[in-house]
């Protein structure tokens, strides 16, 4: 097992010669990985580098996304057609005193790209360790006893089963100079975690904060600071707010937190509790951005992207059967109903196959609605429509980053059509399912959710049929999906050539389903 | 989320005094500025305890002694070693002078309070402060130090806290597993459990070391291990063996003079108990004194030796003359043997000869291996008084 | 003796080190590998022996070319460690127990009794020596194949340097097999002056290697420095074998080089090579000097093998050269303009080549 370990490690080298770099990790097969941001950072200009495997051979290496101030990178190596990729641990389920192994390429000593094994014990957990300003800051991150040295950065944290639980970044070092003292420091594969659609979209990611400080009172934790216009403000957090649970972890000190907050991504929902006046209450917030300070124009590697959201729909495509619909199909029943009464009624939808994507869309306007005037139609055709009748994927399409939704890491697909109208498709992360539709404006992206009932989010092979939709007018909906009548036809007839989103996509085709 | 089940068990009950002494929040905390704040004044806020008179000394009453081993939801015994460790290992801060760091660790000896640590200049701020397991501050006070041993004694005003009952480092054999608790560079912060590292006990041996460039005074038997404790911070901290006993204390980082390397090592436990036996008979003069006013031992002179000091700069210990009827005479020694060994300690030049006979008692006997031609000997020699 | 503790080896090595245990680590995994620790160190310890040196002067290191600099780390005073190579008096240590060019040697067998030692060879590039004392009977060490201790497994090393009455210890893992172009096998054992010169055994007593600083540099003084990296460094059983067979011959032997300077960078899957129908080998990249001029090699040559082993990477031309000495004749094949030709080569030492060829390859 430790072979099949060292075969998803990768020592990364800036050049040829190999004369600098570190070490990484591939988490799929498909050749991608992930590594230290300040590993890759000294190449981010022509974003080229190398990657060493057990194997012994050298691969072309390029970065994807990159996350400065959690220090993570994404890469994708090339040349090979799979790759071995390390499963991922629950990080959350550690405990100190638990042995772990790092692997990497410390000091380069690595002449055959055979990573160096260490094992120690984790040391410690909930570290937190200063960045600079905003920059490669370790915060929740895991310290352990195992040797890390210069050139470690970016490998991997096994636990005894040879999952990967952290990425190792940092150590301790001084008066003996830059060699390992039994203090080193991996970030958790949890933080990233939430960082990973966006980094395989080859974004540029960012850290989110809430805009509140708290200050420990005896054991407790109240919000004494609450920046104007802030997350924390406009979900309506207060001052004196007893603070108990941040994103469903504990919090009782300050630096809990710090590392609850510094570990989520920038736009992303967090739930509060907290006591107010005796009783506790309970919000959802949505973080703000925490910009870098980072003097770095990152471009969003648009091919790449695009490939990534043909991989995203393909994946989704063949296990909902969707695309084999034609024309006749093309309409089905909705039943609606309120979420608090029993009853609902039946609305029939036609979905136009020759149609704009976004034609239905343009009746909804801005998003000032109230409930008599929901255009069900309308809605329901502008969300499944692109994925039934998908073109080819155009500009208008992007993969912008992730969100969470019932804790499900998502990838968030977005479209913005010519009128301002922006639509969003969210997959998860793990297995690509659809999770949520979105359709909103500049002002308010995600005005209208659609999100697919719980009991329908472990997605087998079908398109899920029970929605509930949120909408501005404040009302929630259940929406049961009538049958599109295509489930049972083959997809024998599937037009190869228009499904096929991009040149560049990976491979995964694999024809029938 | 693994430390909470550790945690919990010795969280301090809610109690309304505990809020009392802290001001509640004014409007005028709230921060004008605009943008986005997160490493703002409350991010990098470290020390929630800090500000204002630390709070509910004496308040502290629910039985806090653990049976060791006892009543823990640990999976092995290392991670019961782990938790016994963590609740009687204290984080120390102090004054930064110069290269000296500004903080360390100690061990609780007594559920009053008692702290036993290693010397180290931060300790001797007027705002020395005892973080405890739980988060709790206390200001702490020297009651006794041994300038020899390089061991402080503290006090804390605390009462009912977890301690470690002093035994053996006998029981601990070359190649036992032991667990080290300490909090070198301060990582841990507050409430937060300090570092611990995992090794065997790798041989014992009798210390000699410097210390930057100074000869270490402390020169007894030590616990050589098989782990990195020689790291800012960690000294004071504790050493136990996998029933969570305390075997020994994190030593001062020194330079070994036989390997010249950083030494990670621990003083055997029997060093602080003795440390504390002398503390509680008073034997340990206020300030103690200096190592400087031992008396003077023997010297080479002194057992009928004359020695080829003289030369470069490495001396071999050759013996020039040897006094008729002399003790080294009685003991068989001859001109020109080289002395290699002294009681076990190697001598490899006549400086270490001198030193190694310095520490010699008057009257006892000693093993002696010297080299004649190509013969390797040993010799037993017996000490006389020395000369006034 | 030798199979001492044999039921716990495979356990052991799924439970802390090997990586296919459902569970974390097993509960006890900690108490049962003290004993097994203890019975593999009382099966190595009958060899290892203490040495003792008197005299010489600290040696100045030479950080590069022999320009006289700072030494980087002072040798101490304190004794070091050896293996017992031979039952008649061999006793394989490291080079770096005598950098300061002691006068006087001395072994101290297991049983204590004290011998005065003769220095045979030293050879500082692969960090080892050899000493002779006057003896019988002496107890040879199991060695392993290094195949025998995969990454992963546990490692002891053992050393006198602390100046302990019984070897002191330090428990690791086999961090890689093969490292140091293939003479080493490195661990996250602890290697250090404690016990440079010292076994490093696997957990069934079986002798793995000889503990020597090393680095990326080329000095033992400079590379001792990484004593606590857990980055540690023992020359396996099968280069051992080959070196101290030179060594015998009482000889110190140099290293080895060509006298070319190579193309470093190595093939990239999935990027075609500037010259396609070059075969896999190694570009020569300047005009060559001493014994590869003389033999004929151009600069734009390939090298392909090596006494016929294929050289696709300079990695694998610095195994081949490592494994020989100055003066060895090596056959080299190379590519010239769609040809294969050969050549015979005697390696120079790096100082009959001045000011020329330097690094890398050699």
């Amino acid at each position: 097992m430790v072979a099949r370990a060292a075969e998803s490690v990768v020592c990364i080298f800036s050049d040829r010669e190999r004369s600098s770099g570190g070490s990484g990790v591939i988490i799929s097969e498909d050749g991608t990985g992930l590594t230290n941001f300040h590993v890759v950072q000294p190449f981010l200009d022509s974003r080229e580098g190398f990657g060493g495997l057990s194997d012994g051979k050298l691969y072309p290496l390029r970065v994807l996304g990159i996350d400065p101030s959690g220090d993570i990178a994404m890469f994708r190596l090339s040349g090979r057609e799979r790759f071995v990729a390390a499963p991922l641990a629950d990080s959350d389920a550690l405990h100190v005193g638990q042995w772990v192994a790092a692997m990497g390429n410390p000091f380069l000593v690595a002449e055959d790209f055979t990573p160096t094994l260490t094992v120690g014990i984790i040391s410690g957990l909930h570290r937190y360790q200063e960045g600079q300003g905003n920059l490669l800051e370790y915060a929740d991150c895991i310290q352990v006893s195992t040797s890390i040295n210069p050139g470690n950065s970016g490998g991997p944290l096994f636990d005894m089963d040879g999952r990967v639980i952290g990425i190792n970044g940092r150590a301790s070092f001084e008066e003996r100079g830059r060699v390992n003292v039994g203090l080193g420091y991996a970030v958790t594969i949890n933080q990233v975690r939430r960082f990973l659609p966006g980094l395989r979209a080859g974004r540029l990611v960012e850290h989110g904060a809430l805009g509140a400080t708290v200050r420990g009172v005896g054991p407790e934790l109240m919000v004494d600071a609450i920046q104007d216009f802030s997350a924390a403000e406009k979900c309506g957090l207060a001052l004196g707010d007893m603070l108990t649970h941040v994103a469903g972890r504990p919090v009782r000190t300050p630096n809990e937190f710090n590392n609850v907050q510094a570990i989520l991504p920038a736009d992303w929902p967090v739930r509060l509790q907290f006591m107010r006046d005796g009783t506790l209450h309970a919000i959802t917030a949505r973080t703000d951005r925490l910009t870098t300070g980072l003097p770095l124009v990152y471009l969003v590697d648009l091919e790449h992207n695009h490939a990534e959201i043909g991989r995203q729909l393909e994946r989704f495509e063949q296990r909902a059967r969707i695309r084999n619909a034609d024309a006749a199909a093309a309409s089905c029943e909705l039943r609606v109903g309120p979420s608090d009464a029993s009853g609902t009624q039946p609305i029939v939808v036609r979905v136009g196959a020759d149609a704009d994507a976004c034609l239905g869309l343009h009746s909804l306007g801005p998003c000032v609605q109230d409930a008599s005037a929901i255009d069900w139609s309308a809605e329901w055709g502008a969300i499944c429509h692109p994925l039934l009748w998908p073109p080819r994927i155009e500009l208008g399409w992007e993969l912008i980053g992730g969100d969470e939704i019932a804790g499900c890491v998502a990838s968030v697909v977005e479209r913005r059509c010519a009128d301002g109208v922006r639509l969003r498709w969210k997959f998860a992360y793990d297995d690509d399912a659809l999770l949520q539709a979105t359709i909103g404006d500049d002002q308010q992206p995600e005005c209208i959710r659609w999100t697919v009932a719980l009991a329908q989010q472990s997605f087998n092979g079908a398109w899920p049929t029970a929605w509930v939709r949120e909408g501005p007018e404040g009302r929630t909906w259940i929406v049961q999906v009538g049958s599109f009548s295509v489930a049972d036809a083959p997809p024998a007839s599937r037009p190869t050539n228009a499904t096929e989103p991009s040149a560049s996509a990976p491979s995964e085709s694999g024809g029938t389903p | 989320m693994s430390s909470p089940r550790v945690r919990d068990a010795f969280d301090p009950p809610v109690s309304a005094g505990r809020t009392a002494s802290v001001p509640m929040v004014s409007s005028a905390l709230a921060p004008a500025g605009t943008g986005i704040f997160r490493h703002g004044p409350g991010r990098r806020r470290r020390f929630p305890g800090a500000r204002g008179v630390p709070f509910l000394i004496g308040l502290w009453t629910c039985a806090t002694r653990v049976p060791v081993g006892a009543d823990h939801a640990a999976d092995s015994r290392l991670e019961t070693a782990i938790q016994v460790a963590e609740q009687r290992t204290v984080k120390l801060h102090g004054g930064a002078i110069g290269r000296e760091h500004g903080y360390g660790s100690g061990v609780l000896v007594s559920s009053d309070g008692l702290i036993v640590t290693t010397a180290a200049a931060m300790l001797e701020s007027p705002a020395l402060r005892c973080v405890l397991a739980d988060g709790r501050r206390f200001p702490a006070k020297i009651t006794a130090r041994d300038e020899e041993h390089q061991l402080v004694l503290l006090k804390i005003d605390a009462d009912g806290l977890p301690f470690f009952e002093l035994g053996e480092s006998s029981r601990v054999l070359v190649g036992d597993w032991v667990v080290a608790a300490a909090n070198p560079f301060k990582v841990a912060q507050g409430n937060e459990p300090v570092s611990f590292m995992v090794g065997i006990l790798s041989g014992r041996t009798v210390l000699a070391a410097r210390r930057r460039a100074q000869d270490f005074p402390y020169r007894g038997p030590i616990l050589l291990l098989d782990m990195i404790v020689a790291t800012p911070g960690s000294s004071g901290g504790a050493v136990v063996d996998l029933d969570g006993r305390l075997v020994g204390l994190i030593g001062r980082p020194v330079i070994g003079a036989q390997t010249n390397t950083w030494l990670n090592y621990a003083l055997p436990v029997e060093v602080v108990t003795e440390f504390l036996r002398a503390a509680d008979a008073g034997e340990l003069a206020q300030p103690a004194p200096a190592a400087a006013s031992r008396p003077h031992g023997l010297t080479p002179e002194d057992l009928g030796l004359r020695l080829f000091d003289v030369g470069g700069r490495v001396r071999p210990a050759y013996i020039e003359r040897v006094r008729g009827g002399s003790p080294a005479a009685l003991a068989g020694l001859r001109a020109d043997d080289l002395v290699l060994s002294v009681g076990g300690r190697a001598t490899a030049t006549c400086d270490e000869l001198r030193e190694t006979v310095a520490s010699l008692q008057p009257g006892s006997t000693v093993a002696l291996v010297v080299k004649r031609g190509e013969q390797v000997l040993e010799l037993t020699l017996t000490t006389t008084e020395p000369a006034q | 003796m030798s199979r001492v503790a044999l039921s716990f080896v495979s356990w052991l090595a799924v439970g802390a080190a090997g990586l296919s245990a459902p569970e974390r680590s097993p509960p006890v995994a900690e108490d049962a590998l003290r004993d097994v620790v203890r019975a593999a160190t009382a099966t190595v310890a009958p060899s290892i022996v203490r040495i003792d040196t008197i005299g010489g002067v600290q040696p100045v290191e030479r950080a590069n070319d022999s320009q006289p600099a700072e030494a980087a780390f002072r040798t101490a005073d304190g004794p070091t460690t050896g293996v017992v190579w031979s039952s008649d008096g061999y006793v394989v240590t490291s080079s770096f127990n005598f950098s300061r060019d002691p006068s006087i040697i001395t072994v101290t067998l297991h049983d204590g009794s004290k011998h005065v030692a003769r220095l045979v060879a030293r050879d500082r590039v692969s960090r080892l020596a050899l000493l002779k004392i006057e003896a019988e009977g002496l107890p040879v060490p199991h060695w392993l194949p290094v195949e025998a201790a995969p990454p992963g497994s546990w490692a002891i090393a053992a050393g006198f340097g602390h100046g302990t009455a019984e070897p002191s210890l330090s428990v690791g893992v086999i961090s890689a097999v093969r490292r140091m172009n293939g003479v080493a096998v490195q661990t996250d054992a602890r290697i250090s002056p404690a016990n440079y010169g010292g076994p490093l055994f696997n957990i069934d007593g079986g002798v793995i290697g000889i503990c020597v600083p090393m680095g990326p540099g080329e000095d033992e003084i400079a590379d001792a420095q990484w004593y606590d990296s857990g980055i540690g460094f023992a020359v396996h059983y099968e280069h051992l074998s080959d070196r101290v067979a030179r060594l015998m011959t009482g000889r110190d032997p140099r290293r080895g080089v060509l006298g070319v300077t190579f193309d470093s960078r190595d093939a990239v899957a999935g990027i075609p090579e500037s010259q396609p129908d070059a075969p896999a080998g190694i570009r020569i990249m300047a005009p060559p000097v001493g014994p590869a001029a003389a033999a004929g090699l151009q600069e734009g040559d390939v090298v392909t093998r090596i006494d016929g082993v294929p050289t696709p990477r300079l990695v694998d031309v610095r195994r081949q050269l490592v494994r020989r000495a100055a003066g060895d004749r090596v056959a080299i094949e190379f590519w010239r303009a769609g040809q294969t030709r050969t050549a015979e080569i005697a390696l120079a030492a790096p100082e009959e080549l001045r000011p020329a060829a330097s690094q890398p390859g050699g």
